[in-house]
């Protein structure tokens, strides 16, 4: 799914300024604000899962832009309509990570982007 | 690119804590090595780096990378582990609450270092922990 069709999905917007992925779509999601819990969880996560996956999680600090930096993130979903600041944006920016944001909680915005076709690590 | 190197880590300073980490990728990123394998080491080294941010008086992070391993060992000033069979232990921590405002402090960290290196060594005295980890390329 593209990002634009994500962004239009969980009526949200993109927060970073465009980053030119060719042929990019996102396909896979893990939702979480303890940044811990996905280190683990996603440590020998399938090879693409977070390449081309969202990072769905309340937590807009610096440590959201890393943690999505070193499991090879792709994208960076912040809910509840939190919004980063410019430091974290442009660290997000600077490692290639789309950074979205909605004004939906974490579970509903869970569920409108499964119903959208994107999957878990559950459904791998 | 360099095949070693040494940073400092600052206690407490999370606003900054995992640029010694992302600087240690970006480094294997130039060297060829498989995707999967640099996945392993950042997230050992990251868990490691914000280790040293959030419990220690502050420390160092030195790696030294051969053809076939990456070595890194993290050292800090204190004030130690008291029990490191404990520690490991999934789920316990004794992070604070601004550590886990950053999203730190499941108690999963140490576990998570443990299963991503081929060679883990932690040790710990009031003067200051050592953890000294290796990861094969292959």
């Amino acid at each position: 799914m593209t990002v634009q069709k994500i962004v239009e999905v969980i009526r949200g917007k993109e927060l970073t300024p465009p980053i030119q992925k060719e042929d990019f779509e996102l396909k896979y999601a893990f939702s979480g604000d303890l940044m811990s819990d996905a280190l683990m969880v996603l440590r020998e996560a399938p090879e693409g899962f977070c390449e081309a996956g969202i990072l769905i999680t309340g937590n807009v600090t610096m440590q959201s832009i890393r943690t999505a930096e070193m499991l090879d993130f792709a994208a960076i979903l912040i809910t509840r309509g939190k919004v980063p600041s410019q430091q974290v944006l442009e660290q997000a920016y600077n490692s290639n990570i789309i950074v979205l944001g909605t004004n939906d909680v974490s579970f509903s915005v869970c569920g409108k982007l499964y119903n959208a076709g994107i999957k878990g690590l559950s459904d791998l | 690119m360099e095949n070693s190197g040494k940073f400092t880590i600052e206690a407490m300073d999370l606003e900054n804590a995992g640029s010694v980490s992302s600087n240690i990728k970006k480094t294997l990123i130039g060297k060829n090595i498989p995707k999967h394998i640099i996945k392993r080491v950042s997230i050992a080294v990251y868990e490691a780096e914000i280790n040293v941010v959030i419990h220690s008086y502050g420390g160092t992070c030195s790696y030294f990378i051969d053809d076939d391993k990456i070595r890194v060992v993290f050292e800090d000033t204190g004030p130690g582990i008291e029990d490191i069979e404990q520690a490991i232990q999934p789920g316990f921590s004794t992070a604070n609450t601004q550590a886990i405002y950053y999203g730190f402090g499941a108690g999963m960290g140490l576990m998570n270092i443990k299963n991503a290196s081929d060679i883990f060594n932690l040790t710990s005295s009031p003067k200051g922990t050592i953890l000294d980890i290796t990861i094969n390329f292959n």
